[in-house]
């Protein structure tokens, strides 16, 4: 049977880096962010904004793009030495796959488990899909996968491919 | 006589007729044939001529160890070299034979055979080897005969899947079967792989017991179990072909769910692999046992079985083992006349059947096909001939350990099976059933089921009740006669006993040496049936146990893989992951000829006008930014956020130049070098802050360098506060150049472009084009130049905006091929070019760029310690050819006086320049700055090219242009 996939994007999304202890991070953005994410490569939501915990010091803040200005302005024009705060927005592509064959077009794309079991709704990982670098986030409606925007062509030709 | 479809049995729908050609003759199978089941049905008994000796071959097995029969398939499914026996029989699919001129019935290649004396093992290596083998290759491989990749391309796609489980077994026979359900019904993600087109193994070929039932039905309701089972993966037709380190199997899936798909790869992760793949049956080596009608026996048993077929009218027996004697009974049952069972072994009995102890088939005779078997006693005496139409042959089993041996598990040698078996697996992993020795069905379920207990840590669960066929053998390596006759032991090969022989006495004896003197095991079989053969054979010439002689290296793939499986989607546009910027529609709209131009971006070459050459494009294109002004797309530059207390400390530390002075909004050149002093990148660094820096790298580079400095700030030096965001993606330039830049970028944007307010190295923040930006006053062709970086969801409407501002300036797009021009008249470096991983700065002549005064940095040492050596370094130089119409090529090597001698250096790059009007190059020479004004000579294949040795910088040596 032909696969069972929707895939829409590629889409840029409001991203900013978030570098440093989550008690300075915390101290300079206050109200802006999320609660904290419980286990490392998992996400939390709140307020249609989502905190990636990416790596010991390292998280990224998702939102829509027209929250950008107001989060660069808020987090990322200021310096503060014990913190980062760096917009990168353009850095990465989104592509949302659902459907009930998406997750088999994840492990077309991907080389990590899947399952649920192992990768449950609100885990990320920095991985890769198709060969080049990528972010994977499971969402409770199907998946989210993340690329340098300079790939968005390649990759959007294999999920075209796929589907 | 030929083979024929019995009126009953087998596991074949004979309500649904699926029509075929071969070699144009209509056929006619049923679903459920393979390939060569529905040949024999057909009558059809030659399928093939022989690799070397052009001899016809008919089927000899039924599975994936057939040695002997390959065909090719024409038209939309065309595909060559596809064995018949595991191809399931598709309506309409057209069979060609591969092998014999005019036909495989009469084949005049046949006359090699005449002269077979002549072409011995090894004949090709002690014959055409004058005056070049490749004189004679062509004729050989067209000779040998293997069918030529199909010339119309596949209808459909190839696709490759990951999949990760707890526990993959390889077969779907008893053990493996009993094996998932064990591990199913514990939970355990199971993923079952299975080559045959249904599950079952051996039990599909035989008239097997369980629970007082035929097998088949346990089979039917294991299957249906697993099926209904969330945690199972179940693939039929698929087979593990090969199993790497960390537990990771391929998978190739032939019939795949889904219409599009021709094949699916399976790239699977397992904690733990069951192996259980069963035994491969092996041929007995005597005179004549290549002939049509000559079968292994199990393949016998399977085609009367399974496929309802009667493969002979008159059939005799030769085994050396116990398997042998069920077939008998099989073939005799299906109404096969059974003319005698020739055991080797002395001691047997078999009261209902016509045995012949201690006996063995001495020769086969008929021209087109089997017409009966020469016999005597093993210990000599009388021979004796009898009629038959069909010889089932079966010496011995091997365990197919083809698996666990490639996952670097260790074999032993088992003389009660004679045969090799697992010993110490290298992974996590189990062999089972036949796959273990275990030839027994209730052994083979036990086995199964206790190989998962094991792993989970679990009782044995109940068992279904299985009789143990009793499994005895003698090996017999080879039937020796006096009466000569050509006895195959590789029959993909056409190697005979005497080539063995042979290579034992020309000193190839070890088993590695003797497969590759006489390609035994090769090909694509890999000497399923014979390999064993060949090394007890050898243990026999050397008077040693087999076990001492040892096994050839088991290497993926088991079977034969289509290039498309292991290709997978990576075909056409996804076959390499090309990067492109955000102007990549613009400059093909343009015309631009686009070029891989570093680490994966696809970037404009150049934008050829109507009627132009390559050259007069490229040299309009430098003259734009010589004598007016271009825009450049620059997006993919390397670029890196370098923030924190300890921001300038790292830099310095990577760097080789001095930045802890510099001033907020100017920037500084400099170079990176590896940790032994040589060039590994380079690039400008600006101050945006006391403790935040933007530093750059070369686009090929910039992967690497953000690797480099995160190492350093991770395991180097963890303890510095500084944070490093790659930016690469988030800033892209336009660069505008050329000595009309500054009137025309004035035209968008409100910043002081003054050479005292924006001076060269300047970086400024502001709004250009209405959009923020930041402009950097940095140089790559040496003229007045502006990089204007902005987000790249901003870069197409700069870029247009620029194009409009400038269009009273006649300002156009310039690619690549003129960006190297500039950079070569200039003298400026370029990664892959001057810098080929042996040069230090100062063989470049860029000891400026090292502050040797600032404390240590990385590869300052290594410098140092390479200067004191005094040893002479290959420096660059400029080069004038003496014919200024004359072209250096890049990588050339320039040799003393142009004689054919070690070379004194390389050219480095060449190009056209445009304010000479002639061709200059930049080189690599050994002592290159002192012999400024030299004669130097370029070799080429086919003549030299004189050069004029001069300073690296073609145009405007003090950089008045690019800092004006």
């Amino acid at each position: 049977m032909p696969y069972d996939i929707t895939i829409t994007g590629p889409e840029t999304r409001a991203l900013i880096e978030l570098r440093g202890a989550k008690s300075s991070l915390a101290a300079h953005a206050p109200g802006l962010l999320p609660v904290w994410p419980a286990r490392p490569c998992s996400a939390v939501h709140h307020a249609g904004r989502a905190l990636l915990w990416l790596g010991p010091d390292r998280w990224v803040l998702m939102t829509s793009l027209d929250q950008e200005d107001t989060l660069q302005a808020a987090l990322c024009d200021t310096y503060w030495p014990d913190a980062g705060m760096t917009l990168i927005s353009d850095t990465l592509a989104f592509f949302t796959l659902s459907g009930q064959d998406a997750e088999v077009a994840m492990a077309i794309a991907c080389p990590l488990d899947l399952h649920a079991d192992v990768f449950a709704p609100d885990t990320v990982a920095q991985t890769d899909a198709f060969g080049v670098r990528a972010l994977v986030l499971r969402t409770d409606e199907g998946w989210l996968l993340a690329v340098e925007a300079a790939y968005t062509r390649y990759i959007a030709e294999h999920l075209a491919q796929i589907v | 006589m030929a083979p024929e479809r019995m009126g009953q049995g087998g596991r074949i729908d004979r309500s649904r007729v699926l029509r075929f050609h071969f070699d144009g003759q209509a056929m006619t199978g049923h679903q459920g044939d393979t390939l060569a089941s529905a040949l024999l049905a057909n009558g059809v008994r030659i399928v093939t001529r022989s690799f070397k000796y052009h001899r016809p071959r008919g089927i000899m097995g039924a599975g994936v160890e057939e040695p002997a029969a390959l065909v090719a398939l024409a038209g939309a499914q065309g595909q060559g070299n596809v064995v018949p026996t595991v191809l399931p029989l598709r309506d309409g699919l057209e069979v060609r034979t591969i092998h014999g001129w005019p036909s495989v019935r009469f084949d005049l290649g046949a006359a090699a055979g005449l002269v077979s004396r002549l072409i011995p093992a090894g004949f090709y290596y002690k014959t055409f080897m004058w005056p070049t083998w490749h004189l004679f290759e062509p004729a050989i491989r067209k000779a040998a005969g293997l069918a030529p990749a199909p010339d119309i391309l596949p209808d459909g796609r190839y696709e490759t899947r990951n999949a990760h489980c707890d526990l993959l077994i390889a077969g779907a026979g008893p053990a493996g079967l009993m094996a998932a359900l064990s591990a199913a019904r514990a939970g355990t993600r199971v993923m079952l792989v299975d080559e045959g087109t249904e599950a079952g193994g051996n039990l599909l070929a035989r008239n097997a017991v369980i629970d007082g039932a035929p097998a088949m039905d346990w089979v039917a309701r294991t299957v249906a179990e697993l099926a209904g089972m969330p945690n199972v993966k179940h693939l039929q037709q698929a087979t593990v072909w090969g199993w790497r380190e960390h537990g990771l199997a391929m998978v190739q899936e032939r019939a795949p769910d889904h219409p599009g798909l021709i094949e699916r790869g399976w790239r699977v992760r397992a904690r733990h692999v069951i192996c259980a793949t069963g035994a491969i049956e092996r041929m007995l080596v005597f005179p004549g046992n290549d002939r049509p009608g000559v079968m292994l026996a199990s393949a016998a048993q399977a085609y009367v079985n399974r496929w309802g077929i009667r493969p002979g009218r008159r059939a005799v027996v030769f085994t050396n083992n116990d398997s042998g004697h069920e077939v008998a009974r099989d073939l005799r049952a299906a109404g096969t006349e059974l003319a005698a069972v020739i055991d080797s072994r002395s001691g047997v009995r078999a009261s209902d059947l016509p045995l012949l102890a201690g006996h063995q088939v001495q020769g086969s005779f008929g021209r087109r096909g089997l017409r009966g078997v020469t016999v005597a006693p093993v210990t000599g005496g009388r021979s004796q001939r009898i009629a038959c139409d069909l010889l089932a042959v079966s010496g011995g089993w091997n365990p197919a350990v083809h698996l666990h041996s490639q996952s670097r598990g260790t074999l032993r040698w088992d003389d009660g099976i004679a045969a090799f078996r697992p010993d110490t697996p290298a992974q996590s992993s189990a062999s089972v059933g036949a796959a273990d020795g275990h030839f027994g069905l209730q052994q083979a379920l036990q086995s199964g089921a206790g190989a998962v207990a094991a792993y989970l840590g679990t009782a044995l669960p109940d068992l279904p009740h299985a009789e143990d066929e009793p499994y005895g053998i003698e090996p017999l390596w080879a039937v020796q006669t006096a009466n000569g006759g050509k006895a195959f032991v590789d029959l993909m090969n056409d190697v005979t006993l005497a080539d063995i022989e042979l290579a034992r006495r020309e000193g190839y004896g070890a088993v590695e040496h003797a497969k590759r003197y006489t390609t035994a095991g090769m090909a694509l079989d890999q000497g399923k049936t014979g390999n064993v053969n060949v090394i007890g054979i050898l243990a026999g010439l050397q008077g040693a146990a087999p076990g001492a002689v040892g096994t050839t290296t088991f290497r993926a793939p088991y079977t034969p893989v289509s290039f498309g499986t292991i290709a997978g989607g990576r075909a056409g546009p996804g076959l390499l992951p090309y990067r492109h910027t955000p102007l990549t529609d613009w400059h093909i709209a343009q015309g631009a000829v686009m070029y891989e131009a570093g680490a994966r971006w696809r970037r404009p070459g150049y934008y050829p006008q109507p009627g132009e050459e390559f050259q007069q494009t490229v040299d309009r294109e430098a003259r734009t930014v010589r004598e007016g002004v271009a825009i450049y797309d620059g997006a993919p530059l390397g670029l890196f956020a370098v923030e924190g207390p300890d921001a300038a400390r790292l830099i310095e530390h990577a760097c080789t130049a001095r930045y802890g002075t510099l001033a907020p909004g100017m920037g500084r050149y400099g170079l990176m070098l590896t940790e032994d002093g040589l060039i590994f990148d380079d690039g400008v660094t600006f101050r945006l802050a006391e403790d935040r820096f933007l530093l750059s790298a070369s686009t090929g580079n910039a992967e690497a360098v953000g690797q480099h400095l995160e190492k350093i700030v991770q395991l180097d030096r963890p303890e510095w506060r500084v944070r490093i965001v790659n930016l690469t993606h988030q800033w892209m330039n336009a660069t505008l150049c050329g000595p009309l830049a500054r009137q025309v970028l004035a035209r968008m944007t409100d910043m002081d472009l003054s050479t005292d307010g924006f001076p060269f190295m300047g970086l400024r923040e502001g709004q250009v084009a209405g959009v923020r930006a930041r402009v950097a006053r940095v140089s790559f062709t040496g003229e007045l130049s502006y990089e204007i970086n902005v987000r790249p969801r901003d870069l197409p409407a700069l870029w247009g905006a620029l194009l409009d501002a400038g269009a009273g300036e006649g300002i156009s797009p310039i690619g690549s091929e003129a960006n190297h021009v500039l950079r070569v008249e200039k003298g400026f470096l370029s990664l892959g070019h001057e810098v080929d991983g042996t040069v230090d700065p100062y063989d470049l002549g860029m000891g400026w760029a090292m502050a040797v005064r600032k404390g240590d940095f990385i590869g300052l040492r290594s410098v140092r310690l390479r200067r004191a050596s005094g040893q002479v370094r290959r420096e660059l130089v400029g080069l004038l050819p003496e014919d200024p119409g004359a072209a250096l090529p890049e990588g050339a090597p320039i040799t003393p006086g142009g004689r054919r001698e070690a070379s004194e250096g390389l050219v480095t790059a060449c190009a056209r320049s445009v304010v000479l009007d002639r061709w200059v190059g930049l080189a690599l020479l050994h002592d290159g700055k002192a012999r400024v004004g030299e004669r130097v000579v370029v070799r080429l294949p086919d003549r030299t090219i004189p050069a004029k040795v001069v300073a690296p910088v073609f145009h405007d040596p003090a950089g008045q242009r690019m800092r004006a």
